[in-house]
């Protein structure tokens, strides 16, 4: 509503960065960023960078918060003052934030084989070090790839997306522009059934339109997953092939499977 | 007793001691250990209490319970009037709970007012229907009034003073919170009580008028004296171990009744001593009225349940 | 700080056995909504609304402001919405756990970012003066589902409430007293509601969970629709994995689910209104 000076799908049907409608932006996965975490990686998409640190499994913080059977898992979100606007609008404690962490908390909850560390806290950092839109898909998948570089067990890739709706016409993974002037829908799904864990839409859409977005959302969380894939595979790949130059031969005692 | 004859009619057709009907209501919340809503008509509380319960590690005392007794206003969050409203109550259940023979315990008691804390839009009761409306386009102005405006007050500066929301509670819902907490922690029945308190409002219309009991809001608005009592009901009250907690702001000579003993005075505006022991002899019969309801409720409630 | 104790896992067996055969504790059928009731208080948008056993009590009051300088024709709507031990003896006063806070963004979100409201209309006086709504909620008791029946009651509350109707002379507000000129309902553009779904392992999903279901269920989807078949928020986190199909399932059923709600609606505010003089004249 506010800027709706700004052109969403122009007339050669591109949208404000000259993107098509179905296409993501460019993104770059790294693995391990944080010099002391258990496991970080830093997800770029397009312009918005979020660093995602993971701890543990560690000893709880507060022992009456740890549960007997299982891992507890807590995130904390921040926010860079310089990520958007400069002017430190968000401060840590704001609600969205705490909802956005509570989000990522409920999505990998049942993602993690939380009974394999019983007693234990996973501490989960989350810092956008700028935002252009798309804040939680980006932490979510982010947080996927640190927990696979934590060497935490977990059922399955949790992939995200964002998804707005032009008129009739759906466009993936908004930048900050297209987040507010369109009804959106965050999606993550598990990669491998196809099935939705996190949905989340905030703006009226119509009930027709919206099965068109979920198929779409979990299109694209495929393709992300094959990325991301690709990437956990050619780092794991490097290792394996030193290792395998100091042990001598194939007797770094670990294979991975083509 | 009163001065006032008893044929004298109120604007709500009242006789002057006549209280308004009541709503006594036990045990409508599902997660609470008690719960309680009280009402002299329109002027209503609703109540919980739970307890004994796991209590904060700071929080907690060696040798008795810690009671926390929260307000909550029916709009906006809790000011100084919400505040005000827990010191009373803090004054008044400590004594009549057995809080020691549950040490490092937390009880819980939330009181929430069902009616609108600021006083009525205009001091008629034509239209009780009407929206609660104030005007702070400019808050620099608002008076800081206290409640009581002087008894001169007249109806045309009615207008200016309700700018300003942050009133504190009349006398009516005063008592009403008073009396659902009881009500709460009687249906809990989980935390022994030496007593009873129940409260009632008291006003004085006029100089030469006699006293009404339970003055409805725009009575109370027009009043030039009010008065809150809250007696204690029970068997030899005044063997609990502490003797001295009357709360009151005047120095009254406490009665020494066998069955039930003053707990909570406040009073407000101009009046005599004549009149103020009027009050306190009309509260003794108004409370004993109103335990009496509370009493063939309770029993009601504790029947119903018994056939379950 | 009080902790919630998990229920013995004989009564969560017994509750999942009875899923399975498509039974609830209280006799519902999954998909069926524990019994709607309002109370009307005294004033005009003071209502309590109880679902079985939870209970929200939704108060809207309006005050006149200034405007904001880049938004010179928009009134303010202003939610209060913090639950206080009352509900249950694990929320705390002045701090807010994880479930409170997405109870309270939900209903910020589907009554706020939806447009319920026409924000406009709330104008007086272009840039000068504006109506402020305050709609404050008190989360009487948590029987399950907090978030439905906080929803529906405040849109009760906001469809029940009016406002005094206003005059404007030149730059002169006059605002006339109920007695004067009866007061003007809301203008509004929708009834957005919130439908709570809870999810159990490989069983359907139930509508309106009690607090046992939703303690033991593995997960929830909230879906706030209006009866114009449109979706307004959805919320979704963590839990189950569902499929297209099962989320468009649900849907599908929150659309005769909001139909009936909102008809419900207008029969309660229609029999309030028979008892009720607004128009004094």
């Amino acid at each position: 509503m506010s800027s709706s000076r700004i052109e969403i799908l122009n007339d050669g049907g591109l949208r404000h960065d000259a993107r098509r409608p179905y296409e993501l932006r460019s993104t770059s996965f790294q693995l391990d960023t944080h010099p002391t975490a258990e496991g970080s990686s830093t997800v770029t998409q397009g312009l918005t960078t979020v660093q995602v640190s993971v701890f543990g499994p560690r000893e709880p913080k507060s022992r009456s918060t740890a549960s007997h059977d299982k891992a507890i898992i807590n995130v904390e979100v921040g926010v860079v003052p310089w990520a958007q606007g400069g002017g430190g609008k968000r401060i840590r404690g704001d609600k969205r934030l705490q909802e956005i962490g509570a989000s990522i908390r409920q999505t990998f909850e049942p993602v993690i084989m939380t009974h394999l560390y019983p007693r234990s806290e996973i501490f989960i950092n989350v810092q956008v070090l700028s935002a252009d839109g798309g804040i939680l898909p980006t932490a979510i998948n982010a947080t996927t790839l640190s927990l696979i570089s934590a060497g935490i067990s977990i059922t399955d890739y949790v992939c995200s997306v964002s998804i707005g709706l032009h008129l009739t016409q759906p466009l993936l993974d908004l930048s900050y522009i297209e987040e507010n002037d369109l009804p959106n829908l965050i999606l993550a799904s598990l990669t491998n059934s196809g099935k939705i864990t996190l949905a989340q839409m905030e703006t009226r859409l119509h009930l027709d339109r919206f099965q068109e977005m979920l198929e779409l959302g979990t299109e694209a969380c495929k393709v992300l997953k094959d990325e991301m894939d690709q990437v956990v595979k050619d780092n794991t790949g490097r290792l394996v092939e030193r290792m395998n130059v100091r042990v001598g031969g194939g007797g770094g005692g670990m294979t991975i499977d083509q | 007793m009163a001065s006032a004859g008893p044929s004298r009619r109120r604007s709500d057709g009242r006789k002057p001691h006549e209280i308004r009907p009541l709503t006594i209501e036990i045990g409508e919340l599902d997660r609470a250990d008690g719960s309680g809503r009280f009402g002299f008509g329109a002027t209503s509380a609703l109540a919980s209490c739970s307890g004994p319960l796991e209590v904060r590690l700071n929080q907690e005392l060696p040798t008795r319970a810690t009671l926390e007794i929260s307000h909550r206003p029916l709009e906006g969050v809790g000011a100084t009037a919400s505040r005000a409203l827990i010191t009373t109550l803090e004054s008044i259940y400590p004594s009549a709970l057995r809080l020691s023979l549950y040490p490092r315990s937390l009880i819980q008691i939330i009181v929430q007012s069902l009616s609108s804390s600021s006083a009525p839009t205009l001091s008629t009761g034509r239209y009780n229907e009407s929206p609660e409306i104030y005007i702070d386009t400019e808050p620099e102005t608002t008076e800081k009034n206290v409640w009581p405006q002087p008894p001169t007050q007249s109806a045309l500066a009615v207008d200016k003073k309700e700018k300003s929301p942050n009133t504190s509670y009349n006398f009516s819902s005063r008592a009403v919170s008073i009396n659902s907490a009881t009500l709460a922690i009687l249906d809990a029945g989980s935390i022994a009580m030496t007593h009873l308190p129940i409260a009632i409002s008291i006003a004085s219309l006029s100089d030469d008028d006699g006293l009404v009991v339970d003055p409805s809001i725009e009575e109370e608005y027009n009043s030039i004296a009010r008065f809150g009592f809250a007696w204690s009901f029970g068997k030899n009250v005044s063997l609990r171990e502490d003797q001295n907690q009357k709360d009151s702001n005047m120095d009254v000579d406490e009665e020494e009744d066998e069955e039930m003993e003053l707990i909570w005075v406040e009073s407000e505006g101009k009046f005599d001593k004549e009149k103020f022991s009027d009050a306190l002899e009309l509260s003794k019969i108004a409370c004993r009225q109103i335990l009496s309801e509370i009493r063939a409720k309770l029993g009601e409630t504790l029947e119903c349940k018994r056939l379950q | 700080m009080v902790r919630e104790i998990d229920p013995p896992s004989i009564q969560k067996e017994f509750l999942l056995a009875a899923l399975a055969e498509g039974k609830r504790l209280d006799g519902r059928i999954p998909l069926e909504q524990r019994k709607i009731e309002f109370v009307f208080g005294e004033e005009l948008g003071n209502v309590e609304c109880r679902l079985g056993k939870t209970a929200v009590l939704a108060q809207v009051t309006a005050s006149i402001v200034k405007p904001r300088d880049d938004r010179p024709y928009e009134g303010f709507l202003l939610i209060n919405s913090e639950i206080g031990p009352m509900a249950s003896s694990v929320y705390e006063n002045g701090r807010s756990s994880d479930s409170e806070i997405l109870i309270t963004r939900l209903l910020e979100k589907s009554i706020r970012r939806t447009e319920a409201i026409d924000r406009e209309a709330l104008c007086i006086l272009a840039g000068g003066k504006v109506w402020q709504l305050r709609l404050t909620l008190h989360f009487l008791s948590d029987s399950g589902n907090l978030l439905d029946c906080a929803s529906l009651a405040s849109m009760m509350a906001l469809k029940h409430f009016r406002k005094p109707d206003v005059e404007v002379i030149g730059d002169e507000v006059i605002i006339h007293s109920p007695e004067e000129r009866a007061p003007v309902p809301l203008a509004m553009h929708h009834t957005p509601l919130c439908l709570t779904f809870a999810y159990f392992e490989n069983l359907s999903p139930i509508l309106d969970p009690t607090h046992l279901e939703s303690t033991l269920c593995s997960g929830t989807l909230t879906v706030t629709m209006n009866a114009q078949r449109e979706i307004c928020v959805l919320s979704k986190a963590g839990g189950t994995p569902l499929s297209v199909e099962e989320i468009m399932g649900v849907v599908r059923v929150g659309v005769d689910k909001v139909r009936d709600m909102v008809k419900i609606m207008d029969e309660a505010l229609e029999k309030d209104r028979e008892n009720r003089v607004v128009e004094v004249r």
